[in-house]
């Protein structure tokens, strides 16, 4: 996988950086650490602002802000004319394996981020957002945040630096998805089980109506599994062994038999209205005796009744309605992270035995068993046969006027949504008890009068109708039968694919969860030495050992202490001073970092040393080199560091240009001016400042000049040696031009009064009696007071000059450094020359 | 054989691998999977708009469970 360096940055417009025209441009070495000083308000933090910006398109700080504070209008420069921002990255493959690509970022006046790729990369978006890892960009405010947050929150961060928070994030979406009782309620497949089952409970019944009229018609038994075309065949077979029928029966399938005309035969041939109600009679008695009890009732009735217990014993369990409220109200403040201490309650901040997460997810799961309780109990009563019976006697026994006394009505809403009593379930057996007597006296009442009908009417005919009505009959059992059939065949298969999916979703979840608590662990275990040797090196001592506990339910991480000068297994957060936590969690973040390969080969740290004091700064810029940066560890990373820490630049100076480092200095007066770094050397702020000056604009010029006249002398302390005070050295804000000339004079008088000065007669003539009176009277009485106005272009000109002739007193013709040609070169020191020339 | 992610891998290439191997599990199911990620992601936050994403997602799955087997993913 090709990883990328950041070789260069260039911004314009951004924060503190104004650099109208003129865009701070520093460039990175790749198998280096990268140091950048800069004093404080020199712009350093605004140039990780910007790297953050155009990577991650956030600035957490201003994000962070209220809205009424409008962050929005601080992210461009607010001296910059066109309020536009303008961030220019450059990144190198680390395989080698394509050019160079730039991504261009902008920010206009109106907050509109465009981004764009000069060389032609086509996704720059995609690929600045698979360079936003957790790990590239550290500061100060990173490792605190890490300290002081949650256990979870701190789990969470943990999660991602190990790039693990992608996996927990599938992870948590499978085991939410599987949910057993959610996936049930958004499949609907309680639904479909009792349409399957009523559909059974209704065939029971149908068949039971069936046999008896095709025994009755046939003579022959009904044998499962029914074969219904055979059956229907045999039923047209009896029916066209009838004279009287046999023309309208012939060849004809049951259910293409026109009974109408069937029964307008047998009117034309009796004409007898007694056939009529004979017909009606056999129908209400069939009718009614297909109404009879299965064998299977009683021991139904026995199972809603366990149910029902079941169901009040799981209700008794919970606290109701209001605490149910109570509780749903406090797992939602946990949840949607209002509360996030999850060991504190949220409602009355004490902090009891049990955990208050704990407590309240374990009084749902009483409501949620409560719940379930009673949807199987209503389920089981919708599809019981003794209610649709119930339904049905009612329906057919109970005039109109008495409708109000209907049980099925009254009970069935309430055991349907499982909130029935083994009161309803009592008063539903008596009813039943009582309809089926009924039910018997009408069967036999209406026997009795068939039987009188029947004596009255020829027996031939008799006999006819009562086998037409049983045909009609035969025909429509039929007809449902196979209607339910294909129901339950396409309810079924329904079903089956839900629990087949079911099985695949918890296995995944299995199969997921596993793998990743495995590469968890394999993880933790690779880096956990690591992150115990850096915070050794860093706190530079062995009596203060540190752990990580990470929960294997949830993914919390405890920060303790396996050893605290003898003391152990204790709390890291109560006993570690705040530069031992920050050491643990550098520790922690720049291990973790190592034991993966993110996109971004490199990471920059801002800051990060600003609660150490020498001896932690140096040990850790020590585990940078040598442990963490390229080229010493060659799968390290290339390290930006960037730091306003005197004592530390002088650390950076004494590497700077040894193998594996590149120190670079940030110059100038932002937020309004130019911020440079030495590279971009002083000929171009003189060459800008000149050009100002030509155009008579003074006040524009004079921070260039400022910040030449600095670079000027601090080149000639640099270059010839000359000693500064322990301030002017390791303060930028001491770095002043009146302190520079102070310290070179001293130097020079000091050579001088010792005759060791190897310069001419001449160049200390014109130090002491024109250049520095002349830079003192035109630049420094005048702009360090701070008091007066512009000086005149002219002037100004005349003191840049002036600085250049300065500088050159320092220098001598030099002969030997390339051979034919005479080349001004500094001397080597005050008292030496680099050469005999 | 037991699944492993690899530690050498990028997230989004891990779960590329995931996929893959659910699908020795059952290749179908897999793929229905695998098309419904994004659905699946917005589930690892604990907001009210949880159960909707849920709902979306299951509603996804049971449109291919209940059409009839063509073998297309959709």
């Amino acid at each position: 996988m090709t990883r990328y360096f950041l070789t260069s940055v260039k911004i314009e417009g951004f924060r503190g950086i104004r650099n109208e025209g003129q865009p701070l441009e520093i460039k990175f070495m790749s198998d280096a650490i990268n140091s950048i000083f800069a004093a404080n308000s020199l712009g350093k933090s605004s140039l990780f602002e910007g790297i953050a910006y155009a990577i991650t398109d956030s600035i957490p700080k201003l994000d962070r802000m209220p809205a009424t504070e409008s962050a929005n209008e601080y992210y461009c420069n607010r001296f910059h004319t066109k309020r536009r921002a303008e961030i220019v990255l450059t990144f190198t493959p680390d395989d080698g394996s394509s050019p160079d690509i730039i991504i261009n970022v902008v920010r206009d006046v109106n907050g509109k981020r465009t981004v764009t790729s000069p060389s032609g990369y086509a996704k720059p978006e995609d690929l600045l957002s698979t360079l936003a890892d957790e790990a590239v960009l550290l500061d100060h405010q990173t490792f605190v945040k890490f300290l002081l947050d949650s256990p979870l929150e701190r789990g969470k961060a943990f999660s991602s630096l190990l790039g693990l928070s992608k996996l927990a994030d599938v992870r948590q979406g499978l085991l939410a998805v599987a949910n057993t009782m959610a996936f049930n309620t958004d499949s609907n497949i309680k639904w479909l089980e009792a349409t399957a089952a009523a559909s059974i409970g209704q065939i029971t019944q149908i068949k039971q109506v069936l046999r008896k009229d095709y025994f009755a018609l046939t003579r022959l038994p009904l044998l499962d599994p029914i074969d219904l075309i055979q059956a229907a065949s045999n039923v047209v077979k009896v029916l066209v062994g009838e004279s009287l029928l046999k023309p309208l029966c012939e060849n004809v399938a049951l259910d293409k038999i026109d009974f109408e005309s069937v029964s307008t035969a047998i009117r034309v041939a009796e004409k007898s209205e007694d056939q009529e109600r004979l017909k009606t009679i056999i129908g209400d008695i069939a009718s009614l005796e297909g109404l009879a009890p299965l064998a299977s009732e009683t021991a139904e009735q026995q199972k809603l009744q366990e149910l029902c217990r079941s169901k009040d014993i799981a209700f008794v369990a919970t606290r109701g309605a209001s605490f149910h409220e109570l509780y749903l109200a406090v797992r939602r403040v946990f949840d949607d992270g209002s509360w996030t201490d999850r060991y504190r309650c949220p409602a009355c901040e004490s902090i009891p035995a049990t955990p208050p997460y704990e407590f309240v997810v374990k009084q749902l799961q009483q409501y949620e068993a409560a719940d379930e309780a009673a949807t199987k109990f209503g389920e089981a009563w919708k599809v019981a046969a003794c209610a649709s019976r119930l339904q049905k006697l009612e329906a057919r026994l109970i005039p109109l006027a008495k409708a109000n006394d209907n049980v099925y009505g009254t009970v069935n809403t309430a055991l349907g949504t499982g909130q029935g009593t083994e009161r309803d379930l009592k008063a539903i057996v008596e009813r039943l008890s009582k309809l089926d007597a009924e039910r018997n006296a009408q069967i036999a009442q209406l026997k009795a009068e068939k039987g009188t009908i029947e004596g009255s009417l020829p027996s031939s005919l008799v006999m006819l109708i009562e086998q037409v009505e049983q045909a009609k009959r035969i025909k429509s059992a039929l007809e449902q039968l196979t209607r339910l059939d294909s129901l339950i065949t396409s309810t079924n298969r329904k079903i089956n694919e839900r629990k087949r999916w079911k099985v695949f979703i918890d296995k995944a979840c299995q199969i997921f969860e596993e793998a990743e608590a495995r590469l968890s662990g394999k993880l933790i275990s690779a880096m956990t030495k690591q992150y115990k040797d850096m915070y050794e090196t860093i706190a530079s001592g062995k009596h203060i050992v540190p752990s990580i506990e990470q929960n294997k339910q949830s993914i919390e991480l405890n920060l303790r202490l396996e050893n605290f000068f003898g003391l152990k297994n204790m709390s890291a957060m109560p006993l570690l001073s705040e530069s031992y936590r920050n050491a643990l969690a550098i520790s922690i973040f720049l291990s973790a970092s190592l034991q993966r390969k993110p996109t971004a080969r490199f990471i920059i740290l801002d800051d990060v040393t600003s609660s150490f004091d020498a001896g932690h700064q140096y040990a850790l810029m020590e585990v940078l080199r040598t442990q963490v940066g390229l080229p010493l560890n060659k799968n390290g990373f290339q390290v930006i560091v960037l730091s306003h820490d005197g004592l530390l630049e002088i650390y950076f100076d004494k590497l700077n240009n040894t193998t594996g480092w590149h120190h670079q200095h940030l110059q100038g007066s932002p937020p309004d001016g130019n911020l440079m770094t030495q590279a971009q050397d002083a000929e171009r702020l003189r060459s800008a400042a000149e050009g100002f000056l030509w155009a008579g604009q003074s006040e524009q010029a004079e921070p260039l000049i400022r910040q030449h006249l600095e670079y000027r002398l601090l080149q000639i302390i640099s270059k010839v040696g000359i000693p500064v005070p322990l301030d002017f050295a390791i303060r930028g804000d001491r770095k002043m031009v009146s302190n520079a000339l102070d310290a070179i004079n001293s130097a020079i008088d000091l050579m001088a009064a010792s005759n060791r000065l190897v310069m001419t007669a001449k160049q200390k003539a014109d130090i002491v009696g024109v250049y520095v009176p002349a830079l003192v009277a035109n630049w420094v009485s005048h702009y360090e007071t701070a008091t007066a106005a512009s000086l005149d272009p002219r002037v100004l000109l005349g003191v840049l000059k002036t600085c250049d002739d300065f500088a050159d007193c320092f220098k001598y013709d030099c002969r030997c450094v390339q051979p034919g040609k005479t080349v001004r070169r500094y001397y080597k020191s005050l008292s030496a020359k680099h050469c005999c020339c | 054989m037991t699944f492993d992610f690899d530690p050498a891998l990028p997230a989004a290439q891990n779960i590329d691998k995931f996929y893959k191997y659910m699908e020795s599990v059952d290749a179908e199911f897999a793929a229905v999977l695998r098309a419904q990620l994004p659905a699946l992601l917005p589930l690892s936050e604990n907001t009210t708009q949880r159960t909707v994403s849920r709902q979306k997602f299951n509603e996804a799955v049971l449109k291919h469970l209940d059409q009839p087997k063509t073998g297309a993913i959709k």
